[in-house]
């Protein structure tokens, strides 16, 4: 019966064996069908870097919280940190943030476009955001470097944020770590010392006469003096910083510490200090 | 994986049409106008219409013609396509028609039926209508909705397009093409990024792999032009 049945195909082989290649080529297309991946979701995460305008290293600007208004959320930033990635409005086109640094207040505003597109049954749809632009804001100087934003734990920065040298800020390294309570000047009246003890300090100088003197007050309740001399002259170092106070030939001119020695009598923008002081 | 198995897919066709390396020298036809038509194929992708029952989210169907000129042949293809997807934050929808047109070119030329493996370059244009209802839970920005409706989209888009067409029985013609979709531009996508583009597909990545399986019919103008001689051994 079989070898019959397989006879009377005979004829008709070329045409079954070609339709079964059909069958097999159907099967693998199937196969191509794939269904999407929930990949590169919404991108609303804007990466700002800080930076010194001197030398563009990375700096930490002492970054102590981000504030979005709009969501009233605070963001705070690990200690130290030289960027963040700020999440911005995926609903407008324009979110405000509120950067608190070293006890000043920035503010910057960023404009973007923002269109939605769906990406499938299991993602839902998604938000990306474009044209990025950096258009008002407080801080000494903006770049944006990349004007597409990043999705959450992307790498990358979109806008670097820059700050002008310091040029009168005096840096004092003690010996051992003390405890202040207070500083006090004629120029900046009486200010709370850091809240733990600390062997470094940074204050700023008298930029209208060339003479500061602080008075520290410990916390056991005991003072010392401290006055420093210095010439003053005003340069245009960079255009996005305009005149600058630039401070000079600093010297010690009266203490009452066990010893204090100069250690660098320029004023610049680093780690190093310029008075170091044996308490 | 689609890369893997489109090449998958043309090594099968190469092998199962191969042709003796002996007779791959080629002599010129000396028949007078072989550049003329000799037939018309018509056909639809059985594709589309079986998804079109099958799945829920898609409705369509798409005609495919093409004419003979020796061993060139022009194609045109239209077609209509429609997706609907719905879930708890968004639903979309679109529906449009498209069509492509452009040439192949047949590698078989020895083969008594006529049959192809081809390669080809496609034009294709797409106008549809798109909308989009969103409801998006963002931790720090909250709960939104909107919709969205791209009413006159339009786009363009070039195939790299290859496989294979084979004659089944007298004047019923089966084939496949795998198509490679690229440099698509589109425009009144005003108000959202298209998701579906109808005949060109997801548009999420640069470019997009498609795959028709065609049952066709020819209808003949003319007899066919006799074979080139086989080369003697």
């Amino acid at each position: 019966m079989l070898s019959i049945l397989v006879l009377s195909l005979l004829p008709y082989f070329h045409m079954i064996k070609r339709t079964l290649w059909f069958f097999v080529f159907a099967l693998l297309a199937i196969s191509c069908l794939d269904q999407p991946d929930c990949f590169s979701l919404t991108n609303n995460y804007v990466g700002l870097t800080f930076r010194k305008l001197s030398n563009r290293s990375a700096d930490t600007l002492g970054i102590t919280s981000v504030y979005l208004p709009e969501a009233n959320v605070e963001l705070i930033p690990r200690e130290g940190t030289t960027s963040i990635d700020v999440p911005v409005n995926l609903y407008s086109t324009s979110t405000l943030i509120v950067v608190q640094a070293a006890g000043i207040q920035y503010d910057i505003t960023v404009n973007y476009l923002t269109k939605t597109q769906f990406v499938s049954e299991d993602c839902g749809a998604k938000f990306v955001l474009s044209e990025l632009q950096a258009v008002s804001e407080t801080f000494d100087s903006v770049r944006v470097s990349s004007s597409v934003p990043k999705p959450l734990n992307a790498s990358g920065t979109n806008i670097e944020i820059f700050r002008c040298p310091n040029t009168s800020l005096l840096k004092i390294q003690f010996a051992s770590a003390v405890a202040i309570s207070t500083i006090e000047g004629s120029h900046i009246g009486t200010i709370a010392g850091p809240s733990e003890a600390t062997t470094t300090l940074t204050l700023p100088l008298n930029t209208a006469e060339p003479l500061s003197t602080f008075i520290f007050t410990f916390s056991d309740g005991l003072k010392k003096t401290l006055s420093v001399a210095y010439e003053l002259e005003t340069d245009e170092l960079f255009n996005a910083c305009g005149e600058q106070v630039l401070v000079s030939q600093l010297a010690l001119t009266t203490h009452d510490f066990t010893t204090a020695t100069l250690a660098r009598p320029a004023i610049q923008d680093s780690n190093q200090p310029n008075i170091e002081i044996t308490f | 994986m689609k890369l893997l198995s489109s090449i998958a897919l043309i090594c099968f066709a190469l092998a199962g049409f191969a042709q003796p390396r002996d007779s791959a020298v080629l002599q010129l036809d000396t028949v007078k106008n072989r550049f003329l038509p000799t037939g018309i194929r018509i056909g639809t992708d059985v594709i589309a219409i079986v998804k079109s029952n099958i799945q829920d989210d898609f409705t369509g169907w798409e005609v495919n013609a093409d004419v003979d000129f020796n061993r060139y042949y022009l194609n045109f293809d239209y077609g209509t396509w429609g997706r609907n997807f719905a879930t708890d934050s968004a639903a979309y929808k679109n529906d449009g028609t498209y069509w492509r047109v452009g040439v192949d070119v047949n590698f078989l030329l020895k083969d008594i039926d006529r049959n192809l493996f081809f390669i080809g370059l496609r034009y294709g244009r797409a106008s549809y209508n798109e909308q989009m209802l969103i409801v998006s839970d963002d931790d720090i920005w909250g709960v939104y909705s909107n919709s969205y409706i791209n009413p006159a989209a339009t786009a363009r888009w070039l195939e790299l397009t290859s496989g294979i067409k084979v004659k089944i029985y007298k004047f019923i013609w089966l084939g496949y093409t795998v198509r490679f979709k690229f440099g698509l531009k589109g425009k009144g996508q005003d108000q959202m990024i298209s998701h579906d583009i109808p005949g060109y597909g997801r548009t999420d990545k640069e470019t997009a792999w498609g795959f028709n399986y065609q049952l066709m019919f020819r209808i003949p103008f003319r007899p066919l032009p006799p074979l080139p001689p086989q080369k003697k051994k």
